[in-house]
């Protein structure tokens, strides 16, 4: 009995490691570069609600999705449904996945049509 | 053709309301992880007695109310599941987090099936002893389960 509940536990500990580990993209910033990039695009599709607005974007580099705010943080920074279309070219100031074979930028700034939505104001930083 | 009526889907009335909801998909949220508590909550508890991990004989007389009340949470988290999925059901699609989580899942519901069909099940819920082959479910069950949960979680970030 008390080696089956042992098993268990080391499962249950296991399987913790395994999310711990796995928690490195999307969430927070810990997954991406320190580093702030500026890429342009175009875009190819926009998704705007839950669980994370989404921009995918063509660039002379090949596609990037660029991962906006949260949906609150995404709507406050003005930018709903109806600001930018597919076709529309866009410069994304953000940080880029520190995997280099993961081509996802998340923004903090986003310029379309001479238009800035700023997802992250406090984390913005000029050259 | 599935990419069509996956599309479809998510293009619902409901489900546009929800994604464009400030509140619908946290609340639908909370719903699920409610089912979840209910279930794994259930589980762990009729799976550790039948394992024999725990052994007060009381929870021997509950196995069916831990079976119903798993069912209760199994069909909340399926139902707000499917509503969640249906806001962008192309994503998870390509998601292997989320396809790992669902042939889980059905081997889960497989495994499930497995038990309330047999004879160990019944004479287990009227008292009797527990069979091995009760106990190989019981093990199943607790892995699969908790491996689901793991998957589920895993979704949101790959």
């Amino acid at each position: 009995m008390r080696t089956t509940l042992t098993k268990v536990s080391q499962l249950s500990l296991l399987a913790a490691a395994l999310w711990a580990a796995s928690a490195a993209a999307h969430h927070g910033w810990n997954w991406t570069e320190q580093q702030q990039t500026e890429m342009s695009g175009e875009i190819t599709e926009i998704y705007i609600g839950p669980p994370h607005p989404r921009l995918m974007i063509n660039t002379p580099d090949g596609a990037w999705q660029v991962d906006l705010g949260n949906p609150r943080q995404t709507r406050d920074a003005g930018f709903v449904e109806g600001e930018a279309a597919v076709g529309d070219t866009v410069l994304v100031r953000g940080h880029r996945s520190a995997k280099t074979d993961e081509r996802i930028i998340k923004a903090v700034r986003a310029t379309i049509n001479g238009k800035v939505y700023t997802f992250y104001p406090q984390l913005l930083r000029e050259d | 053709m599935l990419a069509n009526s996956l599309i479809s889907l998510s293009e619902l009335a409901l489900i546009n309301l929800i994604r464009q909801s400030a509140l619908a998909y946290p609340a639908l949220s909370a719903l699920h992880i409610l089912g979840i508590a209910l279930l794994l909550g259930n589980i762990l508890l009729l799976d550790l007695r039948l394992l024999g991990v725990l052994r007060q004989s009381a929870l021997s007389d509950l196995f069916k109310l831990f079976s119903r009340l798993a069912g209760v949470g199994l069909l909340l988290a399926i139902g707000s599941g499917v509503l969640l999925f249906s806001v962008q059901p192309l994503q998870y699609v390509s998601n292997q987090a989320f396809l790992l989580k669902m042939l889980l899942l059905a081997l889960a519901l497989l495994n499930l099936l497995i038990v309330h069909l047999s004879q160990a099940w019944r004479q287990a819920c009227s008292g009797g002893p527990v069979s091995n082959s009760l106990k190989l479910t019981a093990a199943s069950s607790l892995l699969l389960w908790l491996t689901i949960l793991v998957a589920g979680r895993w979704i949101a970030f790959v």
